[in-house]
């Protein structure tokens, strides 16, 4: 393999990686963008939209049903968690809100463990998806394949529902300025559960696949995404869409070229050296590739 | 006497040693500062001297608070030098400026609820003093105790000066917002400032309140020779304790002078209320109405709403003519747009009802109220910033579904404001301010009001573009929805309006066709006391 395949090969590997943090950022960055809130149970609802998806698996069903069935589980979670725990806090002070979703992160991954087993699953082997797929000397599977197709499809469809939609323009309104948007008759409570069911939907796009791609689901399984959506959101501005997307990909080859060209000794660290991007972006630019940086009036 | 000879070295200068030489207390030479492309300070000037009262007065966002907040070294200005005792504190950092002797109220209360009234006193010695080491304090030693009595001590004589002693011990939070005011002021007088910058001390006050705290100031000034600069709506209370007068407009200095000779300036009352000068037209629409036999689109009834403990309006009650334009005029503060809030559904009533077209709404959402057909455009325009001006008009549509509605609506918007037509793409937030007044009110329109509520349209335009801006409320009260109109401009809107009603802390004081109230010189008195 020559030095410039290889780089090609990280290339690749990265933009998969990232188009899954990207899937879970947005959700993430919508959610601040209007209530102003780190949902941190976001990574749980990614969980258990999967773990919900297996059973589906187990039957036999073809993966693209699997999929549509772990949309529906995060989605149903999603909205559960909205409408019972923050829908309630709505008036409250941000930081209640944060204090919550902490709550339901642990709440969710304790039940799950409950529920089910500490032992690691995985969804029934697609073979369709596991086969190689050679560009050149580049070699992917077809879940990578799938999970690049599947995800700009969910992302563009989520940026045309936003330009393009009465409801879409509502909650882009609603993240600029809450109390004008209400001005134009925008109902509030129930924009905040469309932005939750999109954000929670592309959640569970995201769980499946990453089902699919290393097969190895554990009710902790979501922290670690549910973490590096939140660096990907902040590195491309949280509250902005386009950023989040960004961000992902971003984060996705920083975290697969770091891992490829470091030595090994060091390579290990990988997670660790997403959080240092997010420290330094936290130190640099706040505000993100595309946020602007927030005034307070005295 | 060893206790003051400890402690007092290490405090702020006194008053009278402050300026020994003639440096005036306070001087603002030239300073500008810009947001977002608003000037709010154009090449002000001001020279303050030791031991003057000075009021700093001018309407709705001529830049008043911002002069405060450069002072003080919240805002760093543009261009321009400021000296406090002849020294330069431009780059200084808010503590530093409050170490040279400069203290100041907040507009809004900012105590420090959940601490009793002392502690809240004893912070503001933290301005000007220099606190014995943490070591010390840990230990426990004579030095800090000694410290602790004194600034105690200082705080206790604060708040006797105030009259509030006895209020030491209970929580700022709990008490009533006159008496949290004196604790503001308490604080900021604690660390014996020089110059003392006084925000609204009256806001919120009643008549009775606000003159015992004339008092109190006057008292204290004479006791201990502070400078004072006071922002203040209240005229009356301005003029009576000021010797000299400021009077600022976007941002520049437009008279400054004793009260009696501010009062009768005429650019001062032409910047408080506005000139009338609108095209035959649009007075001819006002004047052809008169006498509409139709009920009323909207009866407020007895209406009473409190922010926290602080009266908005009192009992106010007023009704708007179907098919009319009905303005709410007043000086700043008055409650106009705490009024319209109410009827929009922002904000909620204590007491009283609203009733729309005979059905009661108080208790509806503002999204139910916008659905029903009453429509806000608020002050400051609004806009989405970071949306297209056709997508800001799509927004107003909310509710409609219908396409060939909405493009219908939006065609009419643009005939009305062809200005606005040519810049469909652009971001509402990239537009001038006239080109986003009118942005809002045709997003407004896009709803197909029955009643439109209209809040400040004139507010920071230029003076061609308000004209405009009149001549199109005209315009749309002929697409036959009914128009409640707050304004500061007060000429301006009784030269539109067929009826209005002047609201004064809280209350309607006066009402009428407003052919008549054009004429009555208390409606100059209303905003000018």
């Amino acid at each position: 393999m020559t030095v410039f395949s290889e780089f090609l090969q990280h290339m690749a590997n990265g933009l998969v990686l990232g188009f899954l943090y990207a899937l879970v950022g947005i959700g993430l960055s919508m959610v601040y963008g209007i209530l102003r809130m780190i949902n941190f149970a976001h990574g749980e609802i990614l969980m258990v939209g999967v773990f919900l998806a297996l059973p589906v698996s187990a039957l036999g069903a073809p993966a693209w049903l699997v999929l549509l069935s772990g949309v529906a589980g995060a989605t149903l979670m999603g909205l559960l968690v909205q409408w019972a725990i923050y829908r309630p806090l709505l008036k409250s002070p941000e930081v209640t809100l944060l204090v919550a979703s902490l709550g339901v992160s642990l709440l969710l991954q304790n039940l799950v463990l409950m529920l089910t087993s500490p032992q690691p699953k995985r969804p029934d082997p697609a073979p369709f998806l596991d086969q190689p797929f050679r560009v050149g000397e580049i070699v992917l599977r077809n879940v990578d394949l799938a999970i690049i197709v599947v995800a700009i499809a969910a992302t563009l469809a989520t940026h045309l529902f936003l330009k393009h939609t009465r409801h879409g323009r509502a909650l882009r309104a609603l993240a600029q300025d809450m109390s004008a948007a209400r001005m134009m008759g925008v109902n509030v409570p129930f924009m905040v559960m469309i932005c939750f069911l999109i954000g929670s939907a592309l959640a569970g796009v995201a769980g499946v696949l990453i089902g699919y791609k290393y097969g190895h689901l554990t009710p902790l399984s979501g922290f670690v995404p549910g973490l590096k959506g939140f660096v990907a959101a902040v590195i491309g501005g949280i509250g902005s869409f386009p950023g989040a997307v960004v961000g992902g990909l971003i984060l996705g080859l920083l975290e697969t070229f770091l891992v490829g060209y470091l030595p090994d000794a060091l390579a290990q660290y990988r997670d660790a050296y997403v959080f240092l991007v997010l420290i330094l972006v936290l130190l640099v630019k706040p505000s993100g590739l595309f946020g602007k940086p927030e005034t307070v009036k005295v | 006497m060893e206790l003051n000879t400890l402690a007092s070295p290490r405090l702020a200068g006194h008053p009278g040693r402050a300026s020994s030489h003639d440096a005036p207390v306070l001087e603002l030479d030239q300073v500008s500062i810009n947001f977002g492309g608003v000037r709010a300070l154009d090449k002000l000037s001001l020279r303050l001297n030791a031991g003057e009262i000075r009021g700093l007065i001018g309407p709705n966002g001529s830049g008043k608070s911002t002069a405060f907040n450069v002072i003080t070294g919240l805002y760093r200005p543009s261009g321009g030098a400021i000296r406090v005792a002849g020294r330069s504190i431009l780059g200084l950092r808010a503590d530093q400026i409050a170490s040279r002797g400069v203290a100041r109220t907040f507009q809004t209360l900012r105590l420090f609820q959940a601490m009793s009234v002392i502690e809240n006193v004893m912070l503001g010695t933290h301005l000007g003093a220099q606190p014995p080491s943490p070591a010390s304090i840990l230990l426990g030693l004579p030095a800090s105790r000694r410290f602790e009595a004194e600034v105690r001590r200082r705080s206790m004589d604060a708040l006797e000066a105030l009259q509030i002693a006895d209020y030491a011990h209970d929580m700022a939070g709990n008490l009533p917002y006159g008496v949290q005011k004196r604790v503001d002021l308490a604080r900021s007088l604690v660390a014996n400032p020089s110059l003392l910058l006084l925000d609204e001390p009256a806001a919120g006050l009643t008549g009775a309140e606000s003159h015992q705290l004339m008092e109190l100031i006057r008292a204290l000034h004479a006791e201990r020779g502070f400078s004072l600069l006071l922002v203040e709506h209240d005229m009356q209370f301005v003029a009576d304790l000021c010797e000299r007068i400021t009077v600022i407009d976007f941002g520049k200095l437009l008279v400054e002078g004793t009260p009696p000779e501010v009062r009768d300036n005429h650019d001062v009352v032409v910047a408080y209320l506005g000139t009338g000068q609108l095209s035959a037209s649009a007075r001819a629409a006002a004047a052809t109405d008169g006498a509409t036999a139709q009920p009323p689109v909207l009866e407020v009834k007895d209406i009473a709403v409190r922010y926290g403990a602080v009266p908005a309006l009192t009992n106010v009650s007023l009704n708007i003519a179907a098919g009319g334009i009905t303005t709410i005029i007043g000086a700043n503060g008055a409650g106009k747009t705490t009024l319209l809030s109410t009827v929009s559904g922002i904000v909620a009533a204590h007491q009283g009802q609203v009733l729309y077209r005979g059905d009661d709404v108080t208790r509806l959402t503002c999204e139910q109220r916008v659905a029903q057909g009453i429509v806000m455009c608020p002050e400051g325009r609004r806009l989405f910033p970071e949306m297209s001006v056709q997508e800001n008009l799509l927004l107003g549509a909310y509710n409609v579904t219908d396409k060939a509605t909405i493009n219908a609506a939006l065609d009419r918007v643009y005939a009305l404001f062809p200005r606005i037509a040519g810049r469909r793409k652009q971001l509402g937030g990239t537009l001038s301010g006239g080109e986003q007044q009118m942005v809002a009110i045709g997003r407004a329109l896009m709803a197909a009001p029955t009643l439109l509520l209209l809040d400040e349209p004139s507010l920071g335009l230029a003076p061609n573009l308000v004209e405009l801006i009149f001549e199109t409320i005209a315009e749309i009260r002929k697409l036959g929805c009914s128009i409640m109109l707050v304004e500061q401009n007060a000429a301006m809107a009784l030269e539109v309006a067929d009826f209005g009603y002047v609201l004064e802390t809280g209350k309607v004081t006066l009402s009428g066709l407003s052919s008549d109230l054009k004429e009555r010189h208390d409606v100059i008195e209303a905003y000018l006391g």
